[in-house]
């Protein structure tokens, strides 16, 4: 499918590779579908892409590249409604925001994927030692 | 909103599958403690939580970050230390 983008212009989307979070991001709710565009080789960023809303993107990292030991424990409703069975089909993102030269990510709220369902859902995790800012590089 | 006063140990039930039971009160001067039983796939979360977590995704979302300002902004370590 095409999809429009205010950031990346016209993208070739295909469409098994679209995401659906059927419960959206929170104040996001009426949007369920993204996609994953890299940001650029070797980048640790990628950015997830509202397939219906050219200018809604966010920068999502995977956690664990930034923080080996971040330990999440996936509630089981959340669990049960992706239908995650095998480890090996989870995907751990975190959105990231960038105000000026700080850069924090998000680990109270990740989005958990099924990366074979390609279902998603931004998890709450409750009584987490996390922060919604937490630092990822602070600029010099 | 409906305010219902509860007494320690008593529950409120909300519809047919959630019940809410003040198990401590005066865990300090502006706490108490409540139980929650609901069906499994009812999120039950602080409110302040979500909120939080809300107002986060906006400020991420309306961050206005171009690819560009990603690629300037994020510094590897090694140059922090310049």
């Amino acid at each position: 499918m095409k999809v429009q983008t205010t950031r990346f212009g016209d993208i070739d989307v295909d469409d098994a590779q679209v995401i659906t979070l059927a419960s959206g991001l929170l104040g996001f709710e009426a949007v369920t579908e993204y996609c994953l565009i890299p940001h650029a080789p070797a980048s640790p960023f990628r950015w997830l892409q509202a397939v219906a809303v050219p200018e809604l993107a966010f920068v999502v990292i995977n956690p664990y590249d930034f923080f080996a030991d971040y330990d999440i424990a996936v509630p089981a409703a959340d669990a049960g409604r992706l239908g995650l069975h095998d480890p090996h089909d989870v995907a751990v993102l975190t959105l990231v925001t960038i105000r000026e030269r700080e850069m924090t990510t998000n680990l109270v709220g990740p989005i958990v994927v099924n990366m074979r369902a390609r279902l998603a859902a931004q998890v709450v995790l409750a009584d987490s030692p996390y922060s919604v800012r937490h630092a990822l590089v602070r600029a010099a | 909103m409906r305010i219902i006063t509860c007494k320690l140990g008593h529950s409120i039930a909300i519809g047919e599958e959630i019940d809410v039971t003040l198990v401590q009160v005066q865990l300090s001067q502006d706490q108490v403690r409540l139980g929650i039983n609901a069906p499994r796939a009812v999120g039950i979360y602080r409110r302040e939580l979500l909120q939080a977590i809300r107002a986060e995704n906006r400020r991420a979302a309306t961050a206005q970050t171009s690819p560009d300002a990603l690629t300037s902004a994020f510094l590897p370590p090694a140059q922090d230390a310049e």
